[in-house]
């Protein structure tokens, strides 16, 4: 675990009656409206998961966990923060609270205009027959245009893709 | 249920190929879980997206 989700845990403890989290199973993202000053770096930045015109605000299925990171990292005040689920478990963990997921069948995405999201558990073999390292999310580009296939890198919002 | 693993093979040049039980959710929401043998698009030239229709074929995919 590293500092800054240490940090993160600190938001989390200090939870006021107001505050919202919001998970994806993988990672969990803390709201503090408190410190919010409306930069609206977060909804310029990513509408499909930051949307102020809807309720809930938040919308953890809108993106990959990657871009909500990037984008949460750019809030100016830390009114929103994150941490990921498992150090959150392990935290819990030792603190006795018992928190298991009840097993899910996987489940395949598809992202309006953007990749394929796998949640739950896969076997995925890439192109030279090597099965990746199992993840709870994984993000697959669908554009034929990521820097980092067959993963999603973002590189469809640039190209404009469209898909269904 | 006896519990398979779904597995998802990265085809060279061509589609995600997506086999066994799982639930399948297209971007209009619609979902249906199943036992599923797909074929997606990764090349974004499809025209029966998300679905592969050969059209790597034509255009190119890279790794």
């Amino acid at each position: 675990m590293n500092m800054e989700n240490i940090d993160n845990m600190d938001n989390m403890d200090n939870m006021d009656k107001k505050d919202r989290k919001y998970s994806n199973g993988e990672i969990t993202v803390f709201w503090k409206p408190g410190k919010c000053i409306h930069a609206t770096t977060c909804y310029r930045e990513l509408i499909e998961v930051f949307n102020p015109r809807k309720r809930p605000w938040v919308d953890m299925d809108g993106a990959p966990s990657e871009e909500i990171i990037r984008v949460v990292k750019l809030c100016p005040t830390q009114a929103l923060s994150f941490a990921y689920n498992k150090d959150l478990e392990q935290r819990n963990e030792k603190e006795g609270v018992i928190t298991t997921e009840p097993e899910k069948v996987p489940e395949i995405r598809v992202m309006k205009d953007g990749p394929l999201v796998l949640h739950g558990e896969f076997r995925i073999i890439d192109t030279e027959g090597t099965e990746l390292m199992p993840k709870k999310i994984q993000s697959l580009c669908r554009c034929g245009a990521s820097l980092n296939m067959p993963f999603c890198d973002g590189t469809h919002r640039k190209t404009g893709f469209i898909g269904k | 249920m006896e519990k398979k693993t779904v597995e998802v093979t990265i085809t060279k040049g061509g589609p995600i190929h997506a086999k066994g039980l799982f639930t399948f959710k297209d971007s209009s929401g619609h979902e249906e879980t199943k036992e599923h043998d797909l074929y997606l698009c990764r090349c974004g030239g499809s025209s029966n997206k998300p679905f592969c229709d050969d059209t790597h074929r034509k255009i190119g995919i890279k790794e």
